[in-house]
């Protein structure tokens, strides 16, 4: 059995673990609860867009825009969006183990550039010399969509300029703190078909709109705009769903060190008990030898 | 009963926040062909829109501005207004 002094050592360590954890766990739940809500903000913003894009393509399947132009894909573009920093369970190995089968898949048909948000990732692909184009930690204070915009307009000018003929999205979706579900969509080229049915039962157009300046102006720039807004969600659903994955790991953590406290407490007592009856057996057998001796 | 029928619903969305719901009589938003002006019972109309500014009018002729930085607005088939804001300040 361990020494009584080493036990209390371990008891006072793993409690000072489970503060961290358990003040970990408290950060995380108020930062979710702020993006949890801006999560959704952003998805009805989305929907409406894709009301809009709907009902335009409702009646004029022949719109066209560069966006949408299909190309035989030699090269392709792959977001990745992790988190900066660890201690948020499985988050970032589901993450990049789904990207990294897909990117291996496709290694071997066409070039594969990447494009990465957040360090875990950058630093496995990396180590692994796949070819990356950028870089950018993750905003970790909270997303603007300034940040995403930057990031949204360069993979519109790369495939504009023809240097990714298809865009990939790796993220994770958030729906709740334990729901959280890493996803892969295609970003470009876009097709209108694949808006429809959006997520919320979108409701079907029958009349006629007007349009200004015209249907064509309007297509313009409401597509880059939803490839932005894309973007921009897809990295504010990453960033909710690593403080989802951060909360639930870390309250698991505190909870398996609450356990071991009071496990170790519980030994502790053990070994305290018994150091003080084998003191008291050797206190009492000396002075029964003792008496013994005087008669 | 007649105050219901001169109102429509309008709501600005930017991509994080409701910068505004509730009910209007009038507004005039900066499109990008010129401003124009809109009251209940507007026919379906999508627009896009310039920076500058939107002018609310409420039931009591109250007037209030809303500066945006670009966007859309959607008149739907129920009449109610929808303004996507590229950002509001």
């Amino acid at each position: 059995m361990e020494s009584v002094r080493e036990i209390k050592r371990k008891i006072r360590s793993i409690k000072s673990i489970q503060q961290i954890t358990s003040a970990m766990e408290l950060i995380s739940v108020s930062r979710l609860r702020r993006l949890a809500s801006k999560v959704k903000m952003s998805r009805s913003y989305i929907n409406r867009l894709r009301e809009i894009i709907e009902n335009l393509s409702f009646t004029h399947e022949h719109l066209t825009h560069p966006l949408m132009v299909t190309r035989v894909p030699r090269a392709i573009g792959v977001l990745i969006i992790t988190s900066d920093r660890g201690l948020c369970g499985a988050y970032n190995s589901n993450i990049i183990r789904i990207a990294q089968s897909f990117v291996e898949d496709q290694s071997s048909k066409r070039e594969v550039k990447l494009i990465l948000i957040g360090k875990k990732g950058y630093d496995f692909f990396k180590k692994r010399s796949y070819q990356i184009i950028k870089y950018q930690p993750q905003p970790s204070k909270g997303i603007t969509f300034a940040d995403s915009h930057n990031i949204a307009q360069e993979l519109i000018k790369g495939y504009a300029e023809e240097r990714y003929d298809e865009i990939y999205l790796f993220f994770t979706k958030f729906t709740t703190a334990i729901h959280i579900y890493p996803t892969s969509i295609k970003l470009l080229p876009f097709k209108s078909s694949e808006v429809k049915g959006g997520e919320d039962g979108v409701a079907k157009f029958t009349s006629e709109y007007i349009f200004e300046p015209s249907r064509e102006k309007i297509w313009e720039t409401l597509l880059p705009r939803y490839v932005e807004t894309q973007v921009y969600q897809a990295i504010l659903e990453s960033l909710t769903s690593e403080y989802g994955a951060r909360m639930v790991s870390m309250k698991s953590a505190t909870e398996n060190a609450k356990h071991l406290v009071s496990d170790l407490t519980l030994i502790y007592n053990k070994a305290r008990q018994a150091a003080i009856t084998k003191e008291l057996l050797e206190i009492t057998s000396v002075t029964e030898a003792l008496r013994c001796g005087q008669h | 009963m007649q105050v219901f029928e001169k109102s429509f619903s309008l709501s600005v969305l930017t991509i994080d926040k409701v910068a505004f719901e509730g009910d209007v009589v009038s507004i005039v938003a900066p499109g990008s062909m010129g401003s124009f002006g809109i009251l209940v019972g507007h026919a379906p109309l999508v627009s896009s829109l310039e920076r500058g500014k939107l002018k609310l009018r409420y039931l009591d002729n109250r007037e209030e501005f809303i500066a945006i930085s670009g966007g859309f607005l959607e008149v739907n088939e129920k009449g109610e207004v929808i303004v996507l804001a590229d950002s509001e300040g």
